[in-house]
């Protein structure tokens, strides 16, 4: 009887501990950020992504939302790869060219995703990597046009 | 100008103060009210900004929705890239059937194709007609844009044909730009629902004063009483107003408030100034006109008669008044005593210190008017004594001892007589006695006897043995006269004829023929 009531504790103080650690992780992600600068990237805002597309034709924008989030909004003939989903493998079914200019974004700067796929897409062997950190809020905050389903 | 007695004035300068209190009270309400109905203006007024900006970003929102839906429309891009401009004004009028025009969310009025350069290319034949220069300060401002900022979503609203149109420029061909498309729509069906975001009835004006929007619930003339009506000039950002929104707030419980509010402190001032006018004469009564009254009937009592200077005059209230009161006693009590020292040098002769001939008449007067009412009590006799010698004693002592022999036959007259009777001295050396009380003969004989027999002693004045005489004359009242002149008379003629005959006394009836 004794036993049974302390394997009842024990249970609960566990419960109460993981809910904690629950809490506290997603405390913690909410405050992530991405970061301010990524070696070897060139960081653009909402104008210059603009020009990016009107310099090169062939610029690839990868949205590395999850499709959820896309659903409100995204920049025309961007293409979306989550950064959950984004490798070598699916990237080069998008950039076959290693060479090719090719712009991440996501939400905005809340949003650490294109920053994470951006790093893959260096370790995979990308050289024209272009971050758009402001990300879909600083684009629609500046009026540029969207497409929305 | 009539003077005005103490308490009018009081009560005057009470019911004044009132008015003031009242025209005071009437005045603050009013301005309280005023001060209450302008900010709750200026709250409705922010409000209605509020809200009114909120609803313009709103369908600036749903526009550029609308504009990006129709710029991607694949027919659409299709028809203008191979310049088929037939399948695009179709692709354009297939947008006017979509639900959220339909529904009334959007009141699409347009849909025009511009090229890069805004040279317009193509137009919805759906909405209204003429719409060529519906907005032309954003195309100008559209045209002049430079890099990136070609790309922007722009927004615009302008007075057309004097309603409010709203017209938003969004690029065709999303980063790879083609043109543009505008989106013109009537902002009115969206603006309306301010009315229901705030909850008042609303009236839009256009530019020019005419009505574009008259809510249902719009007040009629008569009911404008208590209306508060507030205005917002809206300029959604041009430099002339584009429309001006009227709000009827009704205030009509605000004023019910004030008025019950106004109507309680009016009355509690009503009340209050009765109660001062009550409290004040009250006090005014007690310590003014109580004490004034009483020195007033005081005044009064001795002009009447001024044997009552000596009465105390009593008084308490102010203390001015009191002040008043004791000064006025010490004048009365001097009063008193000046008016008995004038009375005793008037009817007391001043060699003698006896009577004089006015207190004489005086008391015969007293005595035979009384006589009239009491007969029972009223007899007495009246004696006239005339010295014998005394124009001798004159003449060969001197005036001085004279004067001295007066005041000693005075002084033995006294002790012969009751202290109840007069002994008077009415002429140079001549003396008169009332006997009071007397009607009895041999009593007036004994006297008259002892009178002889004093005067029979010699006078010793200053050194000189003198020998004095008398003649009494003696009148009986009222058997020998009815009033004082007779009785006088009477008991002169027996004076005189006692003289005559040299008799000590003789009665007036006791004369002979």
């Amino acid at each position: 009887m004794k036993s049974l009531i302390f394997n009842m504790a024990i249970k609960s103080l566990l419960r109460a501990f993981l809910l904690i650690t629950a809490l506290v992780s997603v405390a913690l992600a909410a405050e992530i950020k991405s970061p301010d600068y990524i070696e070897g990237v060139t960081k653009v805002d909402a104008g210059g992504v603009i020009e990016l597309t009107q310099r090169f034709q062939n610029l690839v924008i990868v949205d590395s939302r999850i499709p959820g989030d896309r659903r409100k909004g995204y920049i025309e003939s961007s293409v979306s790869l989550p950064d959950t989903k984004t490798n070598c493998q699916s990237l080069t079914k998008i950039i076959p060219d290693k060479m090719r200019p090719a712009l991440f974004y996501c939400n905005g700067i809340k949003c650490g995703r294109s920053a994470i796929a951006i790093e893959i897409a260096k370790k995979c062997g990308y050289r024209e990597l272009y971050w758009f950190r402001g990300g879909f809020e600083d684009w629609m905050k500046n009026g540029f046009p969207f497409v929305k389903y | 100008m009539q003077p005005y007695s103490m308490r009018s004035s009081l009560l005057i300068t009470i019911v004044l103060m009132g008015s003031l209190c009242v025209g005071l009270t009437l005045f603050t309400g009013e301005i309280y009210l005023q001060q209450t109905l302008d900010n709750r203006e200026e709250t409705f007024s922010e409000l209605a900004e509020l809200e009114v900006h909120y609803l313009w970003d709103k369908l600036k929102a749903e526009t550029k929705s609308l504009g990006m839906s129709v710029q991607s429309n694949t027919d659409l891009r299709d028809a203008y890239n191979e310049n088929i401009l037939v399948g695009a004004e179709k692709a354009l009028d297939n947008h006017f059937h979509r639900a959220f025009v339909t529904l009334g969310i959007l009141n699409l009025k347009k849909l025009i194709v511009y090229d890069t350069e805004f040279n317009k290319r193509v137009q919805s034949t759906e909405g209204e007609h003429v719409l060529d220069d519906v907005c032309p300060a954003i195309i100008s401002k559209a045209r002049e844009r430079k890099g990136a900022s070609r790309f922007k979503t722009l927004h615009q609203a302008c007075v057309y044909n004097e309603e409010i149109r709203l017209v938003t420029i969004v690029p065709i061909g999303g980063l790879r730009l083609k043109g543009y498309l505008s989106v013109v729509v009537d902002p009115l069906v969206n603006l309306m629902k301010a009315e229901e975001g705030l909850g008042i009835p609303l009236l839009i004006q256009n530019s020019t004063g005419g009505h574009l929007y008259k809510s249902a619930k719009w007040p009629v003339e008569k009911n404008m009483k208590n209306i508060m009506l507030v205005k917002y000039d809206n300029h959604a950002g041009n430099e002339k107003k584009v429309a001006r929104f009227y709000f009827a707030s009704d205030v009509s419980e605000l004023n019910g408030r004030l008025l019950k509010t106004r109507v309680a402190l009016i009355s509690i001032v009503i009340i209050a100034t009765l109660m001062a006018m009550i409290i004040a004469l009250g006090l005014f009564r007690k310590t003014i006109i109580q004490p004034l009254d009483v020195i007033s009937a005081y005044l009064q009592k001795i002009r009447i008669n001024n044997k009552y200077l000596n009465d105390e005059l009593k008084v308490s209230g102010s203390k001015e008044l009191v002040n008043l009161a004791s000064e006025m006693n010490d004048m009365s009590h001097e009063l008193s005593r000046l008016y008995s020292e004038f009375e005793e040098m008037a009817f007391t002769d001043s060699l003698t210190g006896i009577p004089n001939r006015a207190l004489l008449f005086d008391r015969l007067e007293q005595i035979t008017q009384f006589a009239k009412r009491d007969k029972a009590q009223s007899e007495f006799m009246l004696m006239m004594l005339d010295m014998n010698k005394f124009k001798a004693v004159n003449d060969e002592l001197g005036h001085h001892i004279g004067d001295l022999l007066l005041i000693a036959v005075a002084e033995r007259l006294q002790t012969a007589l009751r202290t109840s009777d007069t002994v008077a001295r009415i002429g140079g050396d001549e003396f008169s006695i009332i006997l009071y009380a007397v009607n009895d003969r041999d009593l007036a004989v004994s006297i008259a006897d002892k009178i002889t027999a004093l005067m029979n002693e010699l006078f010793v004045i200053e050194g000189h043995q003198i020998e004095v005489g008398m003649s009494i004359g003696i009148s009986r009242f009222p058997h020998d006269g009815g009033n004082s002149e007779e009785i006088m008379h009477s008991a002169d003629m027996a004076m005189y004829h006692a003289k005559r005959n040299k008799l000590p006394y003789i009665f007036f009836d006791g004369m002979p023929g």
